[in-house]
């Protein structure tokens, strides 16, 4: 597999705002790629300058090799785009829209025939190939906007928050979509402020904030680095000096890497152990005579794990963008 | 070798154009397909004959009454009356024109803007210049069918002679141009402006400075041209023996 988007310190300033600051990111091909962060992280500005609809301030992307910057026009062949926000020409039929689309690239009259019966037929709304687009609901028209991306054949796919706005059975039948486009060879970049929507569908995740990517890599390399790397934290009984007692003695213990006093009395443990370590761990804190209030290991799902990247940083240096 | 070689560069040369008509071509159908839906534009087309019909066997019967009264001869008379039909049907077409062509631009570029399509246009391949010369052809190919549906009826004013077909043929040409003109007028600030509402109240505006403004400067230097600088404007009240005024326009205060 090669890498198919390519960011390098992408930069995008508005009126000196910087949305974007020194993003990078690689894409394989073939995958399904979550870019996860906060509301205003940066992702829609990212993928509108892969999309070729913004220019960066400074920094270089490239889709199939391709400089967004330098090559618009050859760039717009291999992506197709789908905004967060969009509206449909309403007053046109199913068939005449992707028509148009399909006429927008330059399609000959028989291949956008054979491209609208199948493209429907993908997005399961071939029964509606007459009605007109003001008509369908609105989870119906996410998936014809999903297929007028489609109709030039893409190589990637650039998804702006495609779920948000539908109920949960057209999320799910949006996911089974995304993943028929895989197994047809699509590379997709998708991107939600909702890390669970994506957790399940993605191969490799960037989480986002502040225009920064603050980790990336395969979801499952992502998860077993948090869990190396997981977070304990303990309350003690007794005000700050006690506190101060314990964290010297969590300090010493193995399996703890690293031992934190925050100002508000709780101690924060980098923990390299297991659940049965965290259990002797406790046993042993008790038996010495600390008096434990609370114990508790940060969750381990991808979703603490965001929060704690978008809130504190990276816990412990335990999560790098480093691929 | 050169002999293959000169085929393909021409090729690739003729590209871009190749790419910017079948652009063209694409906003074109999409946007005549909305237009030409269902019976509105048959009916608005049917509609407007009428209402032209109507019109022009008003000013028929008008000067009918007038021109035959005071006029000498029969054929003279006929001449007249085509003149003044003519004349008249051309004006109100101008009017609709002036009126219908930056109506039908005002909003082309901006309701894409508001109803949030004009990203899913801006990243197919199609270019700038295709997406606004397929607006305006679209735009105008509807005006145009008006103005061309009414030449039949205007052919009327041949059976009462005075006017020459190369004159019709000018007439034409010059609603054409206007169309054309007027129709980018309201394509241009549909670009510029956020809000077809504002697009549309500065479309309007500059379409008035290009009318009425226009024929207020030209009023205007006309009468300060011919009459020069005569002490006339200077005196508190027209001379009743004015000899630009007729016995039939002098002021009633004259007596």
């Amino acid at each position: 597999m090669s890498t198919i988007v390519r960011v390098d310190g992408l930069v995008k300033h508005y009126d000196g705002v910087a949305a974007v600051d020194g993003l990078d990111l690689q894409v394989e091909e073939g995958e399904i790629f979550g870019l996860v962060g906060p509301n205003g992280a940066g992702k829609t500005t990212t993928l509108r300058i892969l999309a070729t609809l913004l220019e960066p301030t400074a920094g270089e992307a490239e889709i199939a090799g391709l400089s967004v910057r330098r090559n618009p026009a050859a760039v717009r062949r291999v992506l197709g785009f789908m905004p967060d926000v969009f509206g449909v020409y309403d007053d046109m039929k199913v068939w005449e829209y992707l028509d148009f689309f399909g006429r927008c690239y330059g399609l000959s009259a028989d291949r956008r025939r054979r491209m609208i019966g199948d493209l429907l037929e993908l997005v399961d709304l071939a029964d509606k190939r007459d009605a007109y687009v003001a008509e369908l609901s609105r989870g119906m028209q996410q998936r014809l906007c999903l297929a007028h991306a489609l109709v030039h054949d893409p190589a990637v796919l650039l998804l702006d928050e495609p779920a948000s706005g539908l109920d949960p059975r057209a999320r799910v039948e949006l996911r089974e979509l995304l993943r028929e486009l895989r197994s047809l060879g699509k590379t997709i970049l998708i991107s939600s402020h909702i890390l669970p929507e994506l957790e399940e569908l993605c191969s490799s995740i960037a989480i986002i904030d502040h225009g920064r990517v603050l980790a990336q890599g395969r979801v499952a390399e992502i998860e077993a680095r948090l869990r190396l790397g997981s977070v304990l934290r303990i309350r003690t009984v007794g005000g700050l000096p006690t506190a101060e007692e314990a964290r010297a003695w969590f300090a010493e213990q193995p399996a703890v890497a690293a031992a934190e006093l925050l100002p508000d009395g709780t101690i924060e443990l980098g923990f390299t152990g297991d659940d049965a370590a965290a259990a002797d761990l406790l046993a042993a804190a008790v038996g010495a005579g600390h008096r434990i209030a609370t114990f508790a290991r940060a969750a381990s799902d991808l979703e603490e794990l965001f929060l704690q990247v978008t809130a504190n940083g990276l816990p412990g240096g335990a999560i790098g963008g480093d691929r | 070798m050169t002999s293959l070689t000169l085929p393909g560069s021409a090729l690739r040369r003729a590209a871009p154009f190749a790419g910017a008509f079948a652009g063209i071509v694409a906003i074109g159908t999409k946007e005549l397909r909305g237009r030409m839906r269902g019976r509105r534009a048959f009916v608005v087309l049917t509609v407007y004959l009428a209402l032209l019909a109507l019109f022009g066997w008003m000013v028929y019967l008008m000067n009918e009454r007038t021109v035959v009264s005071y006029l000498g001869t029969a054929a003279f008379a006929s001449a007249q009356i085509g003149r003044e039909i003519f004349k008249a049907l051309l004006i109100l077409e101008t009017v609709l024109v002036v009126f219908l062509a930056p109506s039908f631009t005002a909003g082309a570029i901006s309701l894409e803007r508001e109803k949030q399509t004009l990203d899913l246009l801006a990243v197919t391949p199609i270019s700038s210049l295709a997406i606004v010369l397929g607006k305006l052809a679209s735009a105008l190919a509807y005006l145009f069918l008006l103005i061309v549906a009414s030449i039949p009826l205007m052919a009327i004013v041949f059976v009462f002679g005075g006017v020459a077909p190369d004159d019709v043929v000018r007439g034409y040409l010059v609603l054409a141009t206007t169309a054309v003109g007027l129709g980018s007028v309201g394509l241009f600030f549909s670009a510029l402006a956020r809000r077809t509402q504002a697009a549309t109240v500065l479309t309007y505006f500059t379409v008035l400075a290009l009318t009425a403004g226009t024929t207020f400067v030209f009023a205007f230097w006309s009468i300060m041209a011919s009459s020069g600088s005569s002490s006339l404007a200077l005196r508190p009240r027209p001379s009743c023996r004015s000899p630009t005024s007729g016995g039939a326009r002098r002021p009633p205060s004259c007596g």
